[in-house]
């Protein structure tokens, strides 16, 4: 029964794939951001669908569950003041994107500038640390599947997750994440709070008590040291870099005007208020699995949901955590196709740009697969690694909007250079005037 | 078509503000709000904080301007710094 809501939930957004292709253009700009047509709905479901991935359903409650309110703090407190920074600088993105006819930040880079070092290195950046962010995607998703008590290996979970990615990206291109976005979106909201409610409800134990006793633990604190230190630094350095990322910023060029990016900016911390159930289900792990270590932390939410539901809810919560990863990976592997075949390796007749996209997709999820089958990672660390050199490329796209002095070649050795040092930084556990990566 | 300094204060500095000091001010609270420690409860007061800050700023500062400037609008403006 598990498996078969499990399949109903994938066998829906594949009807809604299907239908995301009436009415598509043939050229690649509306494979890529969708002819530049959307409007407040679909933007705002866009939005959300590349915001709210698997991190949020799966990772969020294993990272709360294993740090304590520090985490719960730096992940809603990073995404809330991203949000509101959007509200201000997506408009002017997108009048950029519009004004040199862009796809992708290194188009508006290289437009700007003209420079191509400076596109080369902005696109590199955003694919190789697009990587973790796959990662995190196919962890999740593994995590899912385990949920459904199937005896599946790590290897076919993700073998699976990235077959169902490919399949979803060659529907209609970021029309089909758009408009799956729809049934996932309103799943992932019915999830959570399911499985929160079921858990406040549950007759094991004493529940509340054990809630309450999760709260006061000494975790919850966020002393004056290392946990605050890491809350507040990491809130300011990734809500800078929150818009970022390559999937983030061809999600905005899709939209059709920049009244409707600011109309849909204003009402997405709202959409934030399914978080009070996420912390729910972490504390109630806290509580009912005190033993999850290290990286099993991240089976804190479907651990609590195969406690407290029946298994043909289990296998549609299952369902809709893996659309979030799936929805999330073909973003994702649309804006590395794109980067590739427009920044890295240009001047490719529009004829050939779709193949080019799609070959290199499937090298970047065939990377991503090796990378979390060699690499297991706690999810909240790897959302870390990506944004150390997403939120890099903020710098260059700050001067394209102001009037600098500042040569591209500049730009981009320091973009190069900062990129390295996060990354040595975090390989060699060293602390920065008190500031340590996680 | 850029945001205006009384946009940015409401909608990013009011949010800005929240967050962070209350992080450093609750953090370290023993108190407990139905079931949620002090800071986690005070993010999710934020969540709402911020989206009514960000409606302000549309309804009072943006809205008129930009919708203006849109129906006027036919050819893209290059953004500041464009000649460089």
């Amino acid at each position: 029964m598990t498996t078969f809501t499990f399949a109903l939930v994938l066998v829906a957004a594949t009807g809604i794939g299907l239908y995301s292709r009436i009415g598509m253009g043939k050229k690649t700009e509306d494979f890529l951001v969708g002819g530049r047509s959307f409007g407040v709905v679909l933007t705002f479901v866009l939005g959300v669908g590349e915001t709210y991935s698997i991190g949020t359903i799966i990772g969020f409650p294993g990272g709360v569950y294993l740090n304590g309110s520090s985490y719960a703090v730096w992940f809603m407190g990073y995404i809330l003041l991203g949000l509101a920074s959007g509200y201000f600088l997506l408009p002017v993105l997108w009048r950029a994107g519009r004004v040199y006819g862009a796809m992708t930040a290194p188009d508006m880079l290289k437009a700007h500038f003209k420079s191509r070092s400076l596109e080369l290195t902005a696109a590199l950046v955003g694919i190789v640390f697009l990587i973790p962010w796959a990662q995190l995607q196919l962890t999740g998703l593994t995590v899912a599947l385990q949920g459904l008590g199937l005896h599946i290996s790590e290897f076919w979970a993700v073998v699976l997750g990235v077959v169902l990615a490919i399949f979803f990206t060659l529907l209609s291109g970021i029309r089909a994440p758009a408009y799956v976005s729809i049934i996932k979106d309103i799943g992932l909201i019915l999830a959570v709070i399911v499985v929160a409610v079921a858990a406040l409800s549950a007759e094991s134990g004493n529940t509340a008590k054990a809630l309450s006793a999760a709260a006061n633990s000494g975790k919850q604190l966020i002393g004056s040291g290392s946990p605050m230190t890491f809350a507040i630094t990491t809130i300011l350095f990734q809500a800078v870099g929150f818009y970022m990322f390559p999937f983030a910023i061809q999600a905005i060029l899709s939209s059709r005007k920049a009244s409707v990016i600011k109309r849909t900016s204003r009402l997405m911390p709202l959409y934030m208020l399914m978080y009070p159930f996420l912390v729910i289900a972490a504390f109630f792990a806290v509580a009912q699995f005190p033993n999850l270590t290290g990286t099993k932390s991240n089976l804190a939410f479907m651990e609590v949901a195969k406690q407290v539901l029946p298994d043909w809810v289990v296998g549609l919560v299952a369902g809709i955590a893996a659309l979030c990863a799936i929805i999330v990976l073909v973003g994702s592997s649309l804006s590395i196709g794109t980067l590739i075949s427009r920044n890295v390796v240009p001047h490719i007749p529009e004829a050939k740009q779709k193949n080019v996209v799609k070959i290199c997709v499937a090298l970047y999820l065939l990377i991503s697969i090796v990378v979390t089958i060699e690499f297991p990672s706690i999810m909240v660390g790897l959302i870390n690694t990506a944004y150390f050199g997403i939120t890099q490329v903020v710098v260059p796209v700050a001067l394209m909007m102001m009037r600098n002095r500042v040569r591209p070649i500049i730009m981009a050795v320091g973009l190069a250079v900062s990129c390295i040092a996060a990354l040595v930084l975090f390989a060699m556990n060293m602390s920065f005037g008190g500031v340590k990566l996680y | 078509m850029k945001p205006e300094g009384r946009s940015i204060a409401v909608g990013l500095g009011i949010p800005t503000v929240c967050v962070i000091l209350g992080t450093l001010i609750l953090g370290s609270s023993q108190t407990v709000v139905l079931g949620f420690p002090l800071v986690v409860f005070w993010m999710f007061c934020c969540f709402v904080i911020t989206a009514v800050c960000l409606s302000i700023c549309w309804m009072v500062f943006d809205r008129k301007p930009l919708l203006a400037f849109e129906e006027l609008d036919e050819v893209p403006e290059l953004p500041a710094g464009a000649e460089h």
